[in-house]
């Protein structure tokens, strides 16, 4: 399932929010293209479908906005302004506000989950909160240099091999950001160093260019 | 054309990175941040191989979040652990020509002269103490008006102390007591400390961040707002300090306000904090949550140590720039908001402290247009929360964000009790509010000249006349926001209010 119309629909207006905001684009669509590409290769593992899939790519994009009233507590500050900025008039309430909760989910404790969500739609929302971090981790340089080549999936691991990433030099930053990851998928998950690849993420789709 | 510099601190604990733009007006505002927990103060007095590998890694992972956040420059300074360490100069040299970053070890004193610029940059504190609690070392400061007097450097860290002195987990009575005992005998030898007692003890690092976290869940206040300038009430390190050590550090880690890095070295960072406290005999202890990297960031902003005369103002320079605020606007909304307070001090009975907030709510009323002008009154609320506003504690800041975003009693209180506003000062909080909304008004109406404003009051009914206004004089059955806010009037202040123009 490609995160298709949805985030087609709403690729748009994201990005024109962030300009407003000045945000780091390069960074959110390094980390949209590692997000789509992460749920593609995940596929046997996940429920995503294409509502969570577009959402999934929109929080990616502007998971940092937040940065622009605050560095502290930044994620909580995107969500806010992914509800609230007019830039995105326009986009259905649902879901805006299910691209601001996963954007706050990128980091620190996950928010409170609305009541009215039933149980499966809470496990999908988790397994994209768990593919945001792991994106967002993969980037943690910002340097667009991530890029997913491989992924094998076992029963109770998941390896991704991803070339321009020294896991070394970023071990505990992925470490920690690949922790909802294996509370959510129930799975370990380690990182194999690839030779680097003449592009990045050439498998993604939708993430726009 | 705006500036972007990469800050980094290799500090005993952690190393951090603060990016910050800086705008040709000379605002500014922190990008983003990163940290690395890697405990350089533990290992011992050679830093060795381990160590610098995950140095390195780290500033070179720093050195690409700058870069593309469009920093061109860095400025890395190296504290106590690099500073003491036997290979800690060949350390420095192997990073910055390895990574490019270019480090630099800062003695004890220019690390006191930067945290204390950082500090008084953007806290109103004029007079007192600063302690910067570290992983390997504690940095104590006598400053008198917002310069630095004196200094000492302590070797008495959070990290080098509990590796140091306390050896179990959870620690001994014994070990504890012979902690505080080492630790206050060090005091001790700070001879300017202790006497006389200092008006304030302001408190930066990882420890002072923690304490105010946990002060705050314990006095109840809510959770989410800045911890820049919160004060913490002066017994409570002491009393913190017992409950904590006697659970070991993985019950710590459980405890809400503690981060799991902090858990097994809280108690050695406590233990500094209530000797600190006892020492300066200071009757309030505030928490910074700004000091070195902001002092090395404003060093590189100005090129020299100038403080800043009014940092308030220079901060709200930074927000009227980020949001887009008309400052024309804003200084004529002000300066009415602020006639009107001092025109009606008989009638509000509010602290004369209050028209600090007031002035800053009515110069940041738009604010929340940038976001949508329809709701502005609710982003505003939310922006002067959280946007960074230096010069105010919390409480003023919660008094500004009301004050700026009033529109009308029931969205006052709503906002008022969500955001865990004191009931007690719902009515004040009401007052400014409502000032700086018929201020507004009265730029509608007045928007430039001088205006003369004068309140009578006689048995419940108050009058303000607003003289000097030219051109035409509004029919008030053409302005709704001025018949509500007279309707309001009643609520807040009892009494009936009369507006009377003449040009």
């Amino acid at each position: 399932m490609s995160p298709g119309e949805a985030w087609t629909e709403w690729e748009g207006a994201l990005l024109r929010l962030g300009r407003k905001y000045g945000f780091d684009e390069a960074h959110g669509r390094q980390v949209a293209r590692l997000a789509d590409h992460l749920a593609e290769q995940l596929s046997p593992l996940h429920r995503l479908d294409e509502e969570f899939r577009g959402a999934l790519c929109g929080a990616a994009l502007v998971h940092d906005l937040g940065q622009a009233v605050a560095s502290r507590g930044h994620h909580r500050h995107t969500a806010y302004l992914v509800q609230c900025d007019d830039a995105l008039d326009g986009v259905p309430e649902d879901a805006r506000l299910l691209v601001a909760l996963l954007a706050r989910s990128h980091r620190k404790k996950l928010p409170d989950l609305p009541d009215g969500w039933d149980r499966q739609r809470c496990q999908r929302f988790l397994q994209a909160a768990a593919l945001l971090r792991l994106a967002d981790g993969l980037d943690g340089s910002h340097d667009g240099r991530a890029c997913l080549q491989a992924c094998r999936i076992d029963p109770g691991s998941v390896e991704l091999v991803v070339a321009g990433l020294d896991p070394a030099g970023q071990d505990r930053v992925l470490k920690r950001k690949a922790g909802l990851f294996a509370r959510v998928f129930e799975r370990d998950i380690s990182f194999a160093s690839a030779p680097s690849a003449a592009s990045a993420a050439g498998g993604a789709r939708g993430a726009g260019a | 054309m705006s500036r972007a510099v990469g800050i980094v601190d290799v500090g005993s604990n952690t190393v951090r990175l603060a990016v910050y733009v800086a705008n040709a007006s000379g605002s500014y505002r922190l990008a983003a941040e990163r940290r690395a927990v890697l405990r350089l103060g533990a290992y011992g007095p050679e830093l060795g191989a381990k160590a610098y590998r995950r140095t390195a890694a780290v500033l070179t992972r720093f050195r690409n979040v700058a870069r593309s956040l469009g920093a061109a420059e860095m400025v890395a300074a190296a504290t106590a652990a690099v500073r003491a360490a036997v290979d800690g100069e060949a350390f420095a040299r192997r990073l910055r020509e390895e990574t490019g970053v270019p480090l630099r070890i800062i003695d004890g004193r220019e690390e006191a002269q930067l945290g204390l610029l950082g500090v008084v940059s953007t806290l109103s504190v004029a007079d007192g103490v600063l302690a910067d609690v570290g992983g390997a070392s504690t940095e104590v400061t006598l400053f008198r008006d917002r310069r630095l007097v004196a200094s000492s450097t302590l070797p008495a860290g959070a990290v080098n102390l509990t590796t140091g002195w306390l050896p179990s987990d959870p620690p001994t009575a014994e070990h504890l007591a012979r902690l505080r005992e080492h630790v206050a005998s060090l005091l001790a030898g700070v001879d300017w400390l202790g006497e006389p007692a200092q008006p304030v003890l302001v408190g930066v690092g990882g420890t002072f961040r923690a304490l105010a976290r946990l002060a705050r869940r314990r006095l109840g206040a809510r959770p989410r707002s800045p911890l820049h300038g919160s004060e913490v009430p002066p017994g409570l390190p002491a009393v913190l300090l017992g409950e904590l050590a006697a659970v070991s550090s993985a019950k710590r880690a459980a405890k809400p306000g503690i981060a799991k890095h902090r858990a097994d070295v809280i108690v050695a960072g406590l233990a500094v904090i209530g000797e600190l406290v006892a020492r300066s005999r200071a009757p309030r202890v505030v928490v910074s949550g700004h000091g070195l990297r902001d002092g090395l960031f404003l060093r590189w902003l100005h090129g020299d140590d100038h403080v800043v005369d009014d940092i308030a103002a220079e901060s709200l320079d930074g927000f009227l720039d980020r949001f887009g605020i008309p400052r024309q606007r804003a200084e004529r909304v002000s300066g009415l908001a602020c006639e009107l307070f001092d025109a009606l001090r008989d009638v509000h009975h509010l602290d004369p402290e209050d028209r600090g907030p007031l002035r800053v709510g009515a110069m940041l009323r738009e604010a929340g247009a940038f976001l949508d002008a329809y709701k502005r009154a609710k982003h505003t609320f939310y922006l002067v929360r959280w946007a960074p506003l230096f010069g105010l504690g919390p409480r003023e800041r919660l008094m500004a964000a009301a004050a700026a975003s009033y529109d009308g009693l029931e969205g006052h209180r709503e906002r008022w009790i969500a955001a865990q506003g004191n009931p007690e000062e719902l009515t004040s909080s009401a007052r400014l509010g409502f000032m700086v909304a018929l201020a507004d008004a009265l730029a509608d109406i007045c928007p430039e000249g001088d205006v003369e404003l004068r309140a009578s009051a006689s048995s419940g009914r108050i009058a303000v006349q607003v003289g000097g206004c030219a051109g035409s004089l509004p029919d008030m059955a053409d302005m709704p926001e001025l018949d509500a806010l007279i309707k309001d009037f009643r609520r807040i202040f009892g009494g009936t209010l009369t507006l009377r123009f003449r040009g």
